[in-house]
């Protein structure tokens, strides 16, 4: 009863259907020239955004296999803290790459979900090697080449910089990534302590422009003054946190005070408060305190009678503050972020981007790095924390390298241009198709199922059997991914193909020069910030570092550095989307209930942990 | 179990900018921003649609406070210019105008936003290094030696908001006032302690309905709103004896005597033992005799004081004053160097005591007041101003305007600089802007990685953004021209301008298209270049400049004698050189007066005049009597909030809203 079924052979077109409204939504925010999405709560708070995830939830789909994708972006995302964007693009893409295949050579019975099965096969057990033995030599360490262990400056600086321009307005993402980066210097630490005290360690100032923004020496405690801090030399400050009533209230709710006999008039009851109060005034004198922290109000009596004593007090810290400010105590100078904006809604947006940053460096560093998700992987450890240049860099190199092991070795450079040039003409199609998924089209997916999922195959991981599936045999899966990934470069490029066009053949040239060069240039294919292409190798220029990685700055015309990414979160991103991609397959039929509590109690909980 | 409600999915808008709807609610907005801007503005009547208050304003905050849109990016704008007055109480309708024209421009333009934006971002780095030079010729020093730029300041956030109500001479004496206040919360010499660090006082102020403006006031020292009855005859005796300093103690805590003030929970009372009520009396009577011992001789408090006290103070000569109420807590600390005591069981300290020089009931309007002097001169900073008016509306706004008043004298403490008022600084900066930007066209667009001609089309739509703004205090059919060589902003009356007969050629040059037939119509076409002088004595210099096809100048039909057009050429250039009585003695700041520089050349506002040398900076070694000021510090972040807030704007591409 209440149950309608879906016709089945419909399956791939309408998660494919899916997948690019969500695309479409995406695409606007997505890559150098992406705007901001502006999205209102149910509060009425006005917000802003770029973060994929963010946007994503902010549609609340109701096609249960959009949630399915929503939700796993938003894993995604706060496993490593980037990519939701390319998450997106690179499932419709890889959607539409089995498409093609599955209309091409029906006869051989290649399903979708095989397909999906045999690509997640691939990806978790070659391809990091690929990407270690193809791309990863491309890049340059995130470790100083002089003193192993330590982070270089620069790089991070980039890297900082790349990721902060994809989440905010490219002209405030200049200073906000300079100041995250001041603000790890001066931690000097690997990011993890910043990470974890983030919260108490900005502060968020709204009607000023972005660019009154700084850094300030000390830390910031968020409550104010109950008793204003009387103005002496500059003798050091000793502070007590405390975090009880210090003057409990003569009464409590449910006690009873009985009053007769000696000492036990309502008189000597009151000496003895004031008596108790003057003691604590005392001790704070004793112990030379002379700011008191409070999580708790304290009483007006309690105020007075300290205040008399030059001890100023905070009520109502916050936890985070103080927790902060009781394990600074060994740690240096310690420096805090002030992140200005016109509105609350910019201020969070920036506070929001510097976090994921953190949480992005945080997966970059960390080698040992393992999530639920890639349990069965676990080969990120190979990976060095290593960066490559922004602009598809990445893409292009793993797409070529995939082709390569498709066709074998003796794969000429002539022949990937010709290839190239053929995919070009496919993606400006592909392009108009998903152009007509208007947000129309939205409006009508979200109305086919008005009730939620009562069961969809979400969360599977691969099993036991995809490994046994002989995915070597056939090449068209990694032709399929390397196609894919042509995808997020495109995007990149969209308000140009030129330049992508150039990109391209620019990477390739490099990677050719690097088979016969001893060096190992970084390559890059850079976007300009105007989005005329910089593309620049420097090849002559020999300023060899340590490691033997000759560092090549390409400069953009606006006189910033380029940007780098992280090899790793992308590899991890590459990964959840082949797991969302065979999950989104492995559903054959949606089933409408009419009563399932349990679930969507189960959903709704998500749904607030994704808020 | 909790309740399950599904979600609505939420309704998504495409590129905003681009909906004829969005548009036409951003142009209201900017419709009602622009009519209401400076002394000349409209004020707006906003009531619900339930009834009750209506309200009468025409400043930024009241209205945008008032006016909600459900459109979000009215909404966001909104929020930004609120948080923009909440820092700095001024220039709320200035951000908001050129936000809008900002946008505007853009879209008219047709540049691609992500263009538009690099080009506006570099254009405000310009402007903000432009303003912040030394010989920034928009900025002038403030003199704290005279009180003359101060209260020129206070008059110009004054008089811009007509929603007061005043006549000029009104404008005057409250902004002396203002300026007198501010003069008071300033602490002369040395704070003890910190050298380094100033704590300003405060204004109390104290409104009253039904009075003449004139009759508003400034005294140093505290009025403190004291009931009738509680002037006791014995107290009226106190306030009249000689002076002081009188010692004077504050409580904050109530003093009633109640049982309520120890907490939640019940009390047992054994039968036999003492009421506690009685105890507490006792405890009370007992704080009061030490009073009397340590010859207190205001007794204060915040709340109650039981009436059996108040009685014994009184008998002692005490005057008492009680439920002062928590406002003025902080500035009777501050003006007498008391300390709140919080606690009655245990007896007052010393050094909690404080110190005024004396007291006396001063009548303002219906009301009597008590009058606690401060206890040394200089005056530690704390003054009250009274300020009266005819009815609540005008009252609550002259309130609000005082304030702001205020605020922005208080900035000139950490800019001592102000800029120049009336719509000079914006003519002033776009022609500054317009000539830099044009003779560093190339090097910018190619920095910007934006082409020359985009570049040059983005810093068109910013000048005339910024002269948008100035043209904005013309409310009365006038017509704004700028001057050739400061780049200052005049303001032509509307009669007067009809009457000389030069202004329509202004107009039609704006518009464009009406004397074009009647030029070619006369047909005195000359090839390169045809100078007419007309009938007209002074004779109008008529200046057609580089225009290869020729000019059509025609004569002789208007009788007035001139008119002049370029015709075939869009950029025409309409410049009068003017000694007819049209152009007023001085220009909108009062900086540069018309019979102190002859030979001044005026073009309308707002239209293309080809690109000229950098304006003149006027010498300020004899400066004239400045009309209008503005606020350095306010201006320079609206500025700034108001090109972000429009870049934000327009890279906006989507729009969610949660309806749930």
């Amino acid at each position: 009863m209440g149950m309608r079924l879906q016709p089945r052979c419909l399956q791939l077109d309408s998660v494919l259907q899916t997948v690019s409204v969500l695309e479409a939504v995406i695409r606007r925010s997505f890559g150098p020239d992406g705007g901001q999405v502006l999205f209102t709560r149910d509060t009425g708070q006005t917000l802003l955004t770029r973060h994929g995830t963010r946007i994503l939830t902010a549609l609340r789909v109701e096609h249960p296999l959009a949630r399915m994708v929503v939700e796993c972006v938003r894993r995604h995302s706060s496993v490593t803290g980037d990519g939701s964007k390319t998450f997106v693009l690179l499932l419709a893409s890889l959607l539409r790459e089995i498409q093609k295949h599955t209309r091409k050579a029906r006869q051989e019975g290649a399903g979708a979900k095989r397909l999906a099965e045999a690509l997640l096969a691939f990806g978790l057990d070659e391809l990091s090697d690929v990407i270690t033995v193809a791309v990863a030599p491309h890049g340059s360490s995130l470790s100083d080449p002089h003193t192993p262990g330590q982070t270089d400056t620069h790089t991070l600086c980039r890297l900082l910089s790349a990721f902060l321009h994809t989440r905010i307005s490219p002209t405030h993402a200049e200073i906000i990534s300079q100041l995250t980066c001041e603000l790890l210097s001066h931690w000097s630490c690997h990011g993890d302590f910043i990470n974890e005290h983030f919260p108490a360690l900005h502060t968020a100032v709204s009607g000023f422009p972005i660019g009154c923004s700084r850094l300030l020496e000390g830390q910031v405690i968020h409550a104010d003054f109950s008793t204003p801090l009387p103005l002496r030399d500059h003798r050091p400050i000793r502070a007590l946190a405390v975090t009880e009533p210090l003057e409990p209230s003569l009464l409590i709710d449910g006690t009873v005070l009985e009053l007769g006999g000696a000492n036990r008039e309502i008189e000597s009851v009151c000496v003895r408060l004031g008596r108790r109060l003057d003691s604590v005034c005392v001790i704070l004198q004793h112990l030379g305190v002379s700011l008191l922290l409070s999580s708790v109000r304290q009483s007006e009596a309690f105020l007075a009678a300290v205040g008399r004593y030059g001890v100023c007090v905070l009520e109502c810290v916050c936890e985070d503050d103080l927790t902060l400010f009781s394990v600074l105590k060994d740690r240096g100078r310690p420096h805090s972020l002030v992140v200005c904006g016109l509105t609350e809604g910019q201020t969070e947006q920036s506070v929001c981007a510097v976090r994921d940053a953190l949480h992005m460096l945080h997966t970059t560093w960390g080698p040992k790095h393992r999530t639920r998700a890639t349990e069965r992987t676990a080969r990120t450890d190979v990976m060095e924390p290593c960066v490559i240049s922004v602009g598809g860099t990445f893409e292009f190199l793993l797409h070529h390298t995939l082709l390569q092991r498709k066709h074998g070795q003796t794969h000429s450079v002539t022949h990937s241009h010709t290839h190239t040039l053929s995919h070009t003409d496919m993606h400006t199609l592909s392009h108009t198709d998903t152009h007509t998924l208007s947000h129309t089209d939205m409006h009508t997916l979200s109305h086919i199922d008005t009730h939620t999922p009562s069961h969809t195959d979400t969360h599977t991981q691969s099993n036991a059997d995809t490994h046994t599936l002989s995915h070597l045999d056939n090449p068209a899966v990694s032709g399929m991914l390397a196609e894919a990934l042509l995808s997020v470069p495109r995007q990149i490029y969209s308000h140009n193909p030129r330049h992508y066009l150039e990109a391209h053949a620019h990477t390739l040239s490099c990677m050719r020069n690097h088979g016969n060069s001893t060096d190992l240039p970084e390559i890059s294919a850079v976007l300009a910030a105007d989005g005329s292409n910089m593309v620049q190798a420097d090849t002559g220029s020999g300023s060899g570092s340590g490691s033997g990685v000759k560092e090549v700055t390409v400069w953009s015309s606006s006189g910033s550095s380029s940007g780098v990414e992280s090899v790793s979160c992308k590899y991890q991103l590459i990964l959840a989307v082949l797991q969302c991609l065979r999950s989104l397959l492995s559903v054959d039929t949606v089933l409408h209930a009419n009563t399932s509590h349990t679930l969507s109690h189960a959903c709704q909980r998500e749904e607030e942990e994704g808020d | 179990m909790s309740r399950v409600t599904k979600k609505a999915s939420s309704v998504c808008t495409d590129s905003p900018l681009s909906m004829s709807e969005v548009c036409q609610k951003m142009t209201l907005m900017r419709q009602i921003l622009t009519s209401c801007f400076g002394p000349n503005g409209r004020l707006k009547q906003v009531h619900n649609n339930v009834g009750g208050h209506v309200l009468t304003t025409s400043t930024s905050t009241s209205l945008l406070q008032a006016v909600s849109s459900s459109e979000p990016l009215l909404k966001l704008i909104t929020a930004s210019i609120l948080n923009h007055l909440s820092r700095f109480s001024d220039c709320g309708l200035y951000t908001g105008i050129l936000c809008f024209s900002l946008i505007d421009h853009v879209q008219k333009s047709g540049l691609r936003p992500s263009v538009a934006i690099k080009i506006n971002k570099q254009l405000l780095e310009v402007c903000t290094s432009f303003l912040n030079q030394e010989d920034c010729g928009c900025k002038v020093n403030v003199d704290f030696n005279s009180c003359q730029s101060l209260v020129t300041l206070a008059r110009s956030v004054i008089s811009s908001k007509p929603a007061c109500v005043l006549t000029e001479g009104e404008q005057q004496h409250i902004s002396t006032l203002a300026v007198h206040a501010f003069l008071l919360t300033v602490p002369c010499g040395d704070t003890p302690g910190s050298p380094d660090r100033v704590r300003l006082g405060k204004t109390v102020t104290v409104s009253i309905e039904g009075q003449f403006v004139l009759d508003s006031a400034v005294f140093p020292g505290l009025l403190v709103n004291v009931p009738d009855m509680q002037l006791h005859p014995t107290d009226s005796e106190r306030t009249r004896r000689g002076p002081g300093p009188f010692r004077l103690a504050l409580f904050t805590v109530s003093l009633s005597g109640d049982l309520s003030e120890f907490g939640e929970g019940s009390l047992e009372v054994h039968s036999g033992a003492p009421d506690p009520e009685d105890l507490i009396l006792d405890e009370l009577l007992k704080l009061g005799e030490q009073a009397v011992t340590d010859q207190v001789e205001v007794f204060m408090c915040q709340r109650v004081i039981h009436p059996v006290l108040q009685h014994y103070l009184r008998r002692h000569g005490v005057l008492v004053v009680e439920r002062l109420g928590i406002a003025l807590i902080e500035p009777i600390v501050q003006m007498t160097g008391a300390q709140a005591v919080a606690l009655y069981q245990t007896p007052i300290p010393p050094e909690a005591y404080g110190q005024v020089k004396g007291c006396c009931v001063r009548t303002v309007g219906s009301r009597e007041m008590l009058h606690l002097l401060p206890p040394r001169e200089p005056a530690p900073a704390v003054c009250t101003m009274v300020l009266c008016h005819r009815n609540d509306t005008m009252l609550n706004e002259l309130k609000a305007v005082c304030q702001r008043a205020e605020h922005v004298l208080r900035l000139t403490l950490r800019d001592p600089v102000a800029l120049l008022g009336g719509g000079c600084t914006e003519t002033h900066m776009a022609a500054y802007i317009s000539n830099k930007g044009t003779t560093e066209a190339a090097k910018a667009a190619l920095s910007l990685g934006v082409s020359q001609s985009q570049y040059l089309l983005g810093l068109n739509g910013f000048c005339s953004s910024l002269e948008a703004v100035a043209l904005a205090l013309v409310h009365d059919g006038e017509t704004g021209l700028v001057d050739l060589s400061y780049a200052h902003h005049w303001s032509v009356p509307q009669g007067e301008a009809i009457h000389s007969g030069t202004v329509p050629q202004g107009e039609a040059i704006h518009s464009g298209t009406v004397p074009q037939g009647e030029a070619i119509h006369s047909g005195t076409v000359a090839q390169g270049e045809a100078i007419h002088s007309g009938t007209v004595a002074q004779g109008e210099a008529i200046h057609s400049g580089t225009v290869p096809q020729g000019e059509a100048i025609h004569s002789g039909t208007v009788a007035q004698g001139e008119a002049i057009h370029s015709g075939t050429v869009p950029q025409g250039e309409a410049v009068q050189r003017g000694d007819g009585d049209e152009v007023p003695a001085t220009c909108g700041c009062g900086l540069v007066e018309r019979s102190a520089r002859p030979g001044l050349e005026w073009t309308p506002l707002n239209t293309r005049y080809p690109s000229r040398s950098a304006p003149l900076v006027v010498g300020k070694d004899t400066p004239p009597q400045l009309r209008v000021l503005d606020s350095f510090t306010a201006k320079l972040n609206a500025l700034q909030v108001a090109v972000e807030m429009a870049n934000l704007v327009l890279d906006i591409r989507y729009v969610i809203q949660d309806v749930n």
